[in-house]
């Protein structure tokens, strides 16, 4: 059974349609990433599920209780939602202690001093914290308030977890960890969390199940692997990984989808099936990584120049210009600039209508 | 980002409807009144417009709606350049010693106007000890205190703070990269001053013009004290007066001037409030005040400026409360009189011996602390009634913190008065300082509320929104995340009202009964009586108390603004 349903919401700001009939699901033990540029509407639909925006149509269920409801006029104020919400600014109270912040939410709902003490300290000491419990927010680095907040937010077991941009105040060193033992920790407790993100390697490493959202509306859902390795539109290619992208001509000649340029052909796949007629106007996406180079021509190969190496620490990124094209390519050792063969493997090339 | 979910709304509705009664009642009264051909509670009194009919063809009225207007002008043409001035030097100049002088300029400000106005008298009065020492070395003082053109003089130079707040403000907040930038691309100092400096700080000045109209249309104890022995009237004097005048309370006719005031300020504060909200955006662009680089002012430019400056201090305070001071502690006056031969205690002996005058005092401390404590605690409610809050309640709560604004300490006080005079079950309570305290709550609504809301609005959304996803109500929330929060500046807010409070003379003058006397109040009416003596001591205490108000203020944190 899922622990959280959201199911067709609508909201509007003003005259702005901000989330379109927005529909996912989550269950224990699952992260569940909203991915989306900003202006997405990804923080808007979290915030729904706190309670601290009010859709104006749909429903979302907690835990198989309705906490909103538009045809049957329930609305639950966020204390009532039994949630965890863990902020971008983590929202530390400035004039509670690590303890004392952490142990809030125990006390509101009544529990006694020595149990709040003794599961306080239990789940300082589970993230490592137990030595800072009287400590002020402002005495605490970046990372430490980060886990003070997941702290205060888990404490007293919530039926969902929300975390709104949880990595992004952190440097990057230190993000990488936190995606590992957030992730870890999720799993271990068997919770049911939702995150908002703006960086896909986040939602990549981080969830279990992917929601794309693009003007308030999902674009497309599954797993990291499945999102990343098979879009279903021209969307979800691009707003993921680093892609290489050739105008042509589509030609369906013997059955094979094949974009046409001016002295190459590249033949690939219609991720959104058979939509575009012959003699129309295509993009061709393909990842960055999925491009080799080669000193000969071949089988979806165009014909380039390289115009110059550019070193990347772990690896070194090729530019390569060619008729009506650039591209970019990798690979680990320096090449001289000079006339190379760039490969599109057929299998990885998605073919979609131009954009207009 | 959108709102946080509003609820409590029971609790924002009463607080609403609680404000509703306390500033709608007093302006709805006065405006019944101004209709009646008597006072309200006789029952002779018919509904009528006898009393606008009376007022509008008496040629005192126009008289002193002319003298006001004067006033106000020329209060304006002397404060503006001055105050403005003045905060260029403190803020874009090197003048030596400014940041002592940023402690000294807003003194008179604080000051109770009736302080003040008493202190000019006794300093460069007829037989004021400033104008006996003159006359000793020069012969035949040339000036008169008494009369429109000293008033003008006066209210100009004791308003220059006013001016001096905001448009020092404003200049700080100037980034000082955008003068720079002019200054890299080729243009001198003066064509930076004109197109870039000069329409920066426009909304502050245009603003500080609006406040200081309001301000001369409200003034009470200066035209008292400096205008009405030359007989100059200005409306709120006019309206003091109008008993003596007639030799009968004419409630109507009070009233009606009053509806007169209301019409004439209410619309300046409106337009202030617009303004205030333009010159905020003008201000966010200021970023975290950026280095300024000081105009060097040079020994010559140094010397005139200290000279200017030197006068005004001289003239606005020095004056005033050098004349106090010396007044308070002498029994004697006058000319050939060796003030040191004269010296005494007497004159607080005396304070401390009639009962009245001990009880303003202490009727004055209990005011400010204890009901300027409650006063915070009544403009929390309110600001957290509002707090986060949208629609139509919200603006109504706006508009009603605003009408008292418009209305001048002397006729809230008259209000009031007459609500507890005549409200059956509130008539006890107008002999218990209850009744001076809910009048000067309203009198302090818009003050204090804008403190309050200005530290409310410091709480990030997130620490409100994180206390309700873990399970908090509004009201959980409100008492252990945001007041903790906010203590501070409700700590700030107490002691800024506490000076308000302290000040406050012309909200008492007919609330006052035996047993509530305050200070202000006091003086007032005993100007009248002329026991100067008397006064000396009470105004002396009054600004000992205000310095004492300000020190507080300032350890803990009181802001200053308006």
């Amino acid at each position: 059974m899922s622990d959280l349903i959201v199911d067709d919401i609508h909201m509007h700001l003003g005259a702005l349609h901000v989330l379109q009939g927005t529909s996912f699901t989550a269950k224990r033990g699952e992260v569940v990433a909203l991915l989306g540029a900003s202006g997405s509407g990804k923080t808007t639909l979290l915030r729904t599920v706190a309670g601290l925006e009010v859709p104006g149509k749909g429903r979302i269920q907690i835990a198989g209780t309705p906490v909103f409801d538009h045809s049957r006029s329930i609305l639950l104020p966020p204390e009532k939602r039994n949630i965890g919400l863990v902020f971008q600014s983590y929202a530390l109270w400035p004039h509670r202690t690590v303890a004392e912040n952490v142990a809030f939410g125990l006390a509101i709902r009544g529990a006694g001093k020595a149990e709040t003490a003794k599961r306080v300290q239990a789940m300082l000491e589970k993230l490592g914290l137990g030595h800072l419990a009287e400590r002020y927010p402002f005495q605490l680095s970046g990372g430490q308030q980060q886990r003070v907040a997941i702290c205060r937010a888990l404490v007293y077991e919530p039926k969902v977890i929300l975390l709104d941009e949880p990595l992004s105040n952190l440097d990057a060193k230190l993000r990488e960890e936190a995606r590992y033992w957030i992730r870890t920790l999720i799993l271990e407790l068997e919770l049911c969390a939702v995150m908002v993100t703006h960086d896909q390697d986040e939602a990549l490493a981080m969830a279990d199940n992917v929601l794309l959202l693009k003007n308030g509306a999902i674009v497309q859902s599954g797993s990291p692997l499945d999102i990343y390795s098979n879009p279903k539109s021209r969307y979800t290619a691009e707003f993921l990984g680093n892609n290489n992208c050739i105008d042509g001509e589509l030609s369906m000649a013997g059955g094979k989808p094949t974009v046409l340029g001016p002295s190459w052909s590249i033949s690939g796949v219609l991720p959104e099936g058979p939509t575009v007629a012959n003699g129309n106007a295509v993009s061709a996406i393909v990842r960055v990584e999925q491009t080799a180079i080669h000193n000969e021509p071949g089988p979806n190969r165009i014909p380039v120049n390289l115009d110059a190496s550019i070193y990347l620490g772990n690896h070194w990124e090729y530019r390569l210009s060619g008729l009506g094209v650039t591209l970019k390519a990798q690979g680990s050792v320096r090449r001289e600039p000079g006339n190379v063969w760039c490969e599109l493997p057929a299998e990885s090339v998605w073919i979609f209508p131009k954009a207009s | 980002m959108a709102k946080t979910t509003a609820d409590a709304t029971g609790f924002r509705l009463s607080a609403l409807a609680a404000l509703g009664i306390l500033v709608l009642s007093p302006v709805l009264l006065i405006l019944y009144q101004s209709f009646l051909s008597g006072p309200f509670f006789s029952p002779l009194s018919t509904l009528g417009l006898d009393a606008y009919v009376y007022i509008f063809s008496d040629p005192d009225f126009y008289r002193a709606l002319g003298t006001t207007v004067l006033f106000a002008l020329g209060t304006i043409a002397i404060c503006m350049p001055l105050g403005a001035v003045l905060a260029f030097l403190v803020t874009r100049t090197d003048l030596a010693g400014r940041k002592w002088l940023e402690a000294v300029v807003l003194v008179p400000m604080f000051l109770s106007a009736i302080v003040l106005g008493f202190g000019y008298t006794v300093a460069v009065g007829p037989t004021g000890v400033v104008t006996l020492a003159f006359e000793k070395i020069f012969g035949p003082a040339p000036w008169n205190i008494y009369g429109l053109s000293s008033l003008i003089l006066i209210s100009g130079l004791t308003h220059v703070p006013h001016v001096y707040l905001y448009s020092s403000a404003a200049m700080r907040n100037l980034p000082g990269d955008l003068e720079e930038a002019a200054r890299t691309s080729g243009a001198g100092v003066w064509t930076v001053a004109r197109h870039v400096t000069w329409p920066l700080i426009m909304p502050a000045l245009v603003f500080s013009i609006g406040l200081n109209v309001m301000l001369a249309f409200e003034a009470f104890g200066l035209p008292l004290v400096l205008g009405d022995p030359a007989g100059v009237l200005v409306l709120t004097t006019y309206i003091y007066k109008l008993t003596t005048i007639l030799g009968v309370p004419s409630y109507q006719l009070m009233a009606v001037v009053a509806v007169v005031l209301l019409a004439i300020i209410f619309p300046l504060v409106f337009i202030q409030r617009k303004l205030l909200s333009r010159s905020r955006r003008f201000a966010a662009i200021g970023g975290k005040g950026a280095r300024v680089t000081r105009i060097r002012l040079g020994k010559s430019g140094q010397l005139i400026a200290w000279l200017g400056i030197g006068a005004w201090l001289t003239i606005s305070i020095v004056f005033p409360i050098g004349g106090i001071a010396i007044r308070a502690f002498v029994d004697s006056w006058g000319a050939g009189v060796n003030l040191l031969d004269h010296l005494t205690l007497n004159n607080f002996e005396q304070l401390f011996s009639i009962g009245a005058l001990q009880r303003g005092i202490t009727n004055t401390l209990l005011l400010a602390v204890i009901g300027g404590a409650l006063a915070v605690g009544a403009y929390l409610i309110i600001a957290l009634a509002g707090h986060r809050w949208s629609g139509a309640g919200h603006t109504a709560l706006d508009y009603m913190v605003l009408m008292p604004r418009a209305l001048p300490g002397l006729i809230i006080g008259l209000a009031f008065f007459w609500i507890f005079l005549f409200v059956p079950f509130l008539q006890p309570l107008r002999l218990t300082l209850f009744s001076l305290l809910v009048a000067y709550i309203i009198v302090g609504l818009s003050y204090g509320l804008r403190l309050i809301q200005a530290t409310l609005l410091q709480v990030a959304p997130e620490l409100e929104e994180s206390a309700r996803s873990a399970g908090a109500t509004i009201g959980q929330t409100w008492a252990r995340i945001v007041i903790p929060i906010i203590r501070p500046g409700l700590l700030g807010a107490w002691t800024m009202i506490m000076i308000i409070f302290l000040r406050e003379y012309a909200t008492g003058v007919y609330l006052m009964t035996n047993g509530t006397e305050v200070i202000g109040s006091l003086i007032v009416s005993l100007m009248a009586s002329g026991s100067l003596d008397t006064i000396a001591a009470l105004a002396l205490i009054s600004v000992v108390m205000t310095t004492g108000g300000l020190v507080l203020a300032n350890r803990l944190g009181g802001k200053i603004h308006e």
